[in-house]
């Protein structure tokens, strides 16, 4: 199986014509995004930024029903054991914050979408994912 | 008596009283969470009713976001103001009372995020935003039966429909 990230704008795609990317479509493949991402979806419905051809609800409700009950697009969230782990970087001499998210250079939900994306020992998903995620919208971390 | 859900301000506070009174084999007395600036009277004692009762009843919860922690962690100095360390607070979420619920940022949300509008209008009669991020602590909130949000924010105390639930 072929995974890949599903950016922001192809979610809100998907929430406005229902309709998943070509490439999604191929048995082969799937895609995964963050938790924030469909979050903020709402944001924009809710300011007329989003358009869906019904009411968000029963496009979300379709979106659970088909691609996401399917696993053609897996939603990473973020709960207490994914925030434990990605968050901090637990280190013999102590524990520490992991700086990049830990800053106000990001904006909330980019935090959100880093931690609930980064690789760990116990994320099924390979690094490349985090990879395609920062290369859309990562900020340098130094 | 209710979960309550802490949003960041509110969380912090709590958690730098639950530091300075924990003691080493980790026991919290309801007792010790007192009113200050951020935790008026009746978030104190809804949130002693459910540490004194979670023993008998464990029924109901102290609650936050994931999202919360995530906010305490983005500006950590000035908000802990070093009176709890990152060792304490990555502790407090890897292992928290058995009366705290660190609640999951999931697509969960998504129906009561929408339920929540865009903006207020205040005292003042101006159209202020409603922030995402304060949406998050609401959402939350509503995503649970009979659950209060005990926040800090002026906005959302305005909001028409949600008075009954924000202490």
């Amino acid at each position: 199986m072929e995974i890949r990230f599903v950016s922001y704008s192809e979610l809100k795609i998907y929430f406005e014509k229902e309709m998943l990317e070509k490439d999604l479509e191929e048995k082969s493949k799937m895609g995964i995004c963050s938790v924030a991402d469909l979050l903020f979806i709402t944001e924009d419905y809710k300011k007329g930024k989003l358009r869906p051809r019904a009411t968000l609800e029963s496009t979300f409700e379709k979106f659970q029903e088909g691609p996401e009950e399917s696993g053609k697009i897996f939603i990473a969230g973020l709960d207490r054991e994914r925030l434990s782990e990605a968050m901090f970087e637990k280190l013999v001499e102590g524990v520490e914050l992991w700086e990049t998210v830990a800053s106000s250079k990001l904006p909330p939900q980019d935090s959100i979408t880093y931690l609930a994306l980064k690789v760990t020992p116990n994320t099924w998903w390979p690094e490349e994912i985090f990879d395609e995620m920062y290369n859309e919208f990562g900020l340098d971390e130094e | 008596m209710q979960d309550i859900v802490l949003d960041t301000n509110i969380l912090s506070e709590f958690l730098v009283q639950y530091f300075l009174h924990r003691q080493r084999n980790g026991h919290f007395t309801a007792d010790q969470v007192k009113i200050t600036d951020f935790l008026n009277h009746r978030v104190v004692m809804g949130i002693r009713g459910i540490i004194k009762s979670y023993d008998y009843m464990r029924s109901h919860l102290v609650v936050a976001s994931t999202f919360a922690f995530l906010e305490i962690a983005r500006k950590f100095e000035s908000v802990s103001g070093n009176r709890y360390s990152i060792e304490q607070f990555s502790g407090f979420i890897d292992q928290p009372p058995e009366w705290f619920l660190v609640a999951p940022l999931d697509t969960s949300l998504f129906l009561d995020l929408l339920r929540i509008p865009p903006y207020v209008t205040t005292a003042g009669g101006k159209l202020k935003n409603i922030e995402w991020a304060d949406a998050i602590h609401l959402a939350t909130a509503l995503s649970r039966d009979d659950c209060l949000l005990a926040t800090t924010d002026s906005r959302l105390k305005q909001l028409t429909g949600f008075q009954n639930i924000i202490i």
